[in-house]
């Protein structure tokens, strides 16, 4: 970064500490700094000082210093004088001669302090210490007198450090400290680093056009705005890149994105929307898809069926004997039929639908005439266990077009249209078989390498599509929606939509 | 879907000629069937259930041979009378009436081809027959028996004899209560006081049908010459049973001779008939149900790689002669795809539809889906549950007594009982899944509910909503729903005082819109949270959208 730039993004105390820095020509440490920049604590001038730091424009160094200071009988030393400052003062009151017990006695020195005094007196000569029978007695020597009105240099720096609350010991005359030291007490020197803060040549650089001092901000109040008082202000720049929480919005079901952009496909194409209810009769289900009785996913362990309520009425009584002639017969549909006696019990069972195909033949027989596009995204229900790749009740996605002359090729012509707007380029087609259509047609499309079984289609048999009145082709397809989601989604379980993980929710982008 | 897994060389062999595995993979798919997967030499893939006769490498190997244009047309399969008559004794009509029979003689097999007869007899007995309930094929060792046979019913206790895979004698109830093949199939009989027997003129039994054949007559890699029985209750499946058993052991080598059926009416028939079926079909009603512009010829050729013979039926008709081993055909729409499958659906370019549509959305979709947005905006994150429920969530746990509801005959599970008439307990149970996910937890969901009209059973689109939060209440909730109801419908909410146990009593309100009560709303009931395995306040409602 240019030293212009990092000098504009300079924060206000770094700015305030590079001045401080310059009136201090060139270093100072933390504590001269406060007092020089006006900060109100060190903790101020460290931080920025430490991005200074990271920034070159300033190095840290640092020094060993002894500072000298006063202990607790120091402290009372300083202020009543030491214990033979005492004694001197007693015996110039007492007429220059006094006992040794006089001391304690007259109240001048505590007990334990009378020894000590007796033993600078003599150390620095200013009593003769006698014996007169059993008595100590004490004299006033010449010095003694002399030091009645002069202090000893160690009580100067007793004085000194008393007064500077603790001093850096080489500003103090070492022989006088050395002998404070060598009472119990008095004087403790402990040893201190101190840091340092210079300039270096590119804060040095920094400072040459000189830099302005704005007030900084932290946050941009409506008291700022309004009072126009953003002028006059620097909002502190942040580090962008630094963390911040992370939050999710409520949205979509994944899956229900994927039938949102299914229907929209569907209506964008000129289809029309329908649905149907789950629970549907076999007849409609199944005979009238001309699915033999015998089918085996008619049996109980691939299709529900409802106990209750379980029979339904068919009402379409006329519908109901074409179907049955169909099934037995082909009637006049030129189909040779199932060859069985169709039995209409079986038909009557309730069931929940095993395909929305019921729907849209519902939607044939109640609109015959061509031409008509409709399509339906529903729940089906098949008798699956649920695991991984399983599940009983899934949603099946189903377009028909019936058209006058509506043929195979317009069918190809269709899916490949629908999988193009779902991001399929690539689709093969190739034959199947379903029960209720003919041509049948299974479509793979290419996803991710691979050949993936996505769809079925093919054009509705006659034998499904006259009874119900129509004549023209219907052409339909369809395809199983949870599969496609297990694929765009990336899903090893299948269960997984259907009892979900909110985490699993919150993270899915919308498609 | 039948798999069948077959031997490349094998297949080679029987086709006559090697096309690259590969090659093979890509066009197998092609005649209509799934590639599972190719594994060293061995090629796997499911058949569609209405093509019984690709269950066997052989009619595979016959079908590819057409297809790939080496043997363009239908095998002729030379049949000659063997002189063998099989009687059907009246006994046998309500029990199992119908049987066709065929011998096939200088088959030279190996234990591979014994094992995959067995596999094809097996496979034509699930699909085809229905789990033999409607075809029941035996293969037997002609030279082991004296021909003519019966087939006739006769009571359980009055024969004994070795059934296949044991070697002691046992009557036909003892094997029905003791076989395992006896178990499997005796409810096919049941019922029934005598059952179906095939004998030889010595009384030697060679098969107990639909259950099990004969020890007497078991099948080796040393058989030769091959008796097969198909026996049902509908005789045009049997019949294509037949023709497809009696073609692919000749597929082998063998020659296939007629048996002669003898009915209790005196009437005759002669069986395998291998003679092809025809229809005629319009050169016109081809193109125009295809897409397509192809001549009678482009038409024939399509015919003749999906082994049809063809003729020219006059006015601009073909006429069509497909294989006596088809079981498929019904009628002209299933020529017509064979006709696509021999063009190549690969080779369909695809062309538009020309009706001029204009599309809508239905009402009750667009409807959730602006329920849908008022709720994601209120910050509730939609799920999608199932609507297979159970009594217990739908009633019992919501301090309900069971009510009206779409059950199940044969649920898979306890849990999937019913089908929903709430939302509200999805919703729960999704809460209880999610326990050990971060407070709060806000979620919804626009689905369906059946219930009754005129008591009918019909779907119903709900909107549900919960909020699970270490603080929630009533006040919130009010604020909710009136915020969804102004969003969805734009109108205004009325509110009345409302009881239902799942919720705490005066913390709970009915929805009203435009005088209508279309919901409820509430704080849940300690109570119902715990039956719920929750242990935080919930907010609650439903609503009819």
């Amino acid at each position: 970064m240019a030293l212009e730039e990092t000098v504009a993004r300079l924060s206000r105390n770094e700015k305030r500490v590079l001045l401080a820095l310059k009136d201090m020509a060139g270093s100072g440490n933390a504590q001269a700094i406060v007092s020089a920049g006006g900060f109100s604590s060190m903790v101020e001038v460290m931080n920025a000082s430490a991005w200074l730091q990271s920034k070159s424009l300033v190095r840290f160094s640092e020094s060993v210093t002894v500072t000298a200071c006063l202990e607790k009988e120091g402290r009372e030393a300083a202020t009543n004088g030491l214990a033979e400052r005492r004694a001197i003062i007693l015996l110039d009151k007492e007429g220059g001669k006094a006992a040794a017990s006089a001391l304690s006695d007259s109240g001048a020195l505590q007990a334990f302090e009378v020894p000590i005094a007796l033993g600078w007196l003599k150390r620095k000569g200013w009593a003769d210490i006698s014996k007169e029978g059993d008595k100590t007695m004490l004299t006033l020597t010449q010095e003694g007198r002399a030091a009645l009105s002069a202090k000893g240099r160690d009580e100067e720096v007793l004085a000194m450090l008393h007064d500077a609350g603790g001093m850096n010991s080489s500003e103090l005359d070492r022989e006088a400290l050395n002998l404070l030291k060598g009472r119990k007490g008095i004087v403790s020197e402990k040893e201190q680093v101190i840091r340092t803060v210079s300039l270096t040549e590119e804060g040095v650089a920094a400072l040459e056009p000189g830099i302005g001092i704005k007030e900084e901000v932290s946050s941009i109040t409506p008291e700022l705005i309004k009072s126009g008082g953003w002028r006059n202000v620097e909002i502190r720049p942040y580090d962008v890149g630094s963390f911040a929480p992370a939050v999710y919005g409520a949205k979509p079901h994944p899956l229900r994105q994927l039938i949102d952009r299914i229907r929209r496909i569907f209506l964008d194409m000129g289809f029309t929307e329908i649905e149907g209810d789950f629970v549907e009769s076999a007849f409609w289900n199944m005979d009238a898809l001309f699915i033999p009785q015998d089918h085996p996913a008619r049996e109980m362990q691939d299709t529900f069926y409802c106990s209750d309520p379980a029979r339904a009425e068919i009402r379409e009584k006329e519908l109901l004997d074409t179907v049955a002639s169909i099934h037995e017969n082909g009637g006049s549909t030129g189909s040779a039929g199932w060859g069985y006696k169709f039995d209409r019990a079986t038909a009557e069972r309730m069931l929940l639908r095993t395909h929305t195909t019921v729907n849209t033949l519902q939607y044939l027989r109640d609109h015959p005439e061509p031409p008509c596009k409709v399509f339906s995204v529903g729940r089906v229900f098949r008798k699956e266990s649920l695991d991984a790749t399983h599940l009983p009740e899934f949603h099946q996605v189903e377009g028909i077009i019936c058209e006058r002359g509506a043929n195979f090729s317009m069918l190809v012509g269709i899916i490949r249209e629908f999988y193009k707007r779902m991001d399929f380029d690539e689709i093969r087609f190739r034959p199947a078989y379903f029960p209720y259509t003919e041509p049948s047609m299974e479509v793979d499309v290419f996803w991710h390498g691979r050949w993936m079984e996505l769809g079925g289609s093919g054009i509705f048999r006659p034998e499904v599509t006259e009874p119900v009145g129509v004549k023209e082709p219907v052409l339909a397809w369809g395809l199983g929606l949870e599969r496609l989601a297990m694929m765009v989604f990336g899903l090893k379980d299948i269960r997984d939509l259907y009892v979900s993980d909110i985490n699993w929710l919150k993270e899915t982008p919308l498609v | 879907m039948p798999v069948i897994s077959f031997d490349y060389k094998d297949f080679s062999s029987l086709l006559g000629r090697r096309v690259p595995i590969d090659e093979l993979s890509e066009r197998l798919p092609m005649i209509g069937a799934d590639l599972d997967k190719v594994e060293g030499s061995t090629i796997t893939i499911e058949f569609f259930p209405d093509r019984p006769d690709l269950l066997s490498v052989e009619g595979v190997a016959r079908a590819m041979r057409a297809f790939l244009g080496f043997e363009k047309g239908q095998k002729k399969y030379e049949t000659a009378q063997s002189g063998v008559v099989l009687n059907v004794d009246g006994s046998v009509k309500s029990v199992r009436p119908f049987i066709a029979a065929a011998v096939v003689e200088g088959v030279s097999m190996t234990d591979e081809m014994v094992a995959s007869i067995m596999d094809l007899q097996e496979k034509l007995h699930v699909g085809l027959g229905r789990k033999r309930s409607k075809v029941a094929i035996g293969v037997h060792n002609a030279d082991a028996v004296k021909p003519p046979f019966t087939y006739k019913a006769v009571k359980p206790d009055s024969i004994r004899f070795v059934p296949l895979m044991k070697d002691e004698e046992m009557n036909l109830d003892e094997i029905l209560e003791k076989h395992e093949k006896g178990t499997t199939y005796a409810h096919l009989l049941r019922g029934f006081n005598r059952y179906p027997l095939i004998v030889d003129s010595n009384g030697d039994v060679l098969s107990f049908p639909p259950v099990i054949n004969g020890e007497l007559t078991a099948v080796t890699g040393y058989t030769t010459n091959f008796f097969v029985d198909v026996t049902g209750t509908d005789q045009k499946a049997v019949n294509q049973a037949l023709n497809i058993v009696a073609t692919t052991l000749a597929e082998r080598g063998g020659s296939i001779k007629t048996v002669e059926i003898a009915g209790p009416d005196g009437s005759k028939m002669i069986t395998p008939a291998l003679a092809p079926l025809h229809m005629d079909i319009d050169v016109s009603y081809v193109n125009s149900l295809l897409g397509t512009n192809m001549d009678a010829a482009g038409i024939c050729d399509c015919l003749a790689k999906m082994e049809y013979n063809t003729e020219d039926a006059g006015s601009g008709r073909i006429r069509a002669f497909f294989p006596a081993w088809r079981a498929d055909i019904l009628h002209k729409i299933d020529v017509v795809e064979d006709i696509a499958t021999g063009y190549g659906f690969e080779n369909f370019k695809g062309s538009v539809p020309t009706a001029l549509t204009f599309g809508k959305g239905l009402e009750s979709r667009e409807l959730s889906a602006a329920a849908r947005a008022a709720m994601t905006g209120l910050g509730f994150s939609e799920v999608m549950s199932l609507t297979l429920s159970n009594e217990g969530d739908q009633f019992g746990r919501m301090g309900l007594e069971d009510g009206k509801r779409v059950t199940l005959e044969n649920p898979i599970t306890e849990e999937h009982t019913c089908i929903r008439v709430s939302v509200l307990p999805s919703l729960l149970r999704m809460l209880a899944a999610n326990k050990h996910r971060e407070l709060p937890q806000s979620l919804f969901e626009a689905g369906e509910v059946v219930g009754y009209d005129e008591g009918e059973p019909a779907n119903k689109m709900r909107l549900a909503a919960v909020r699970i939060a270490s603080r929630t209440g009533f006040t919130e909730c009010k604020s909710l729903v009136e915020a969804a109801v102004r969003d969805i419908f734009g109108k205004p909410l009325s509110i009345v005082e409302n009881r239902h146990p799942a919720f705490v009593t005066g913390r709970c309100a009915a929805i009203m819109v435009d005088g209508t009560e279309c919901g409820v709303f509430g704080e849940l009931h300690p109570r119902t949270i715990t039956n719920f395995e929750l242990e935080y306040p919930v907010i609650a409602f439903e609503m009819q959208l």
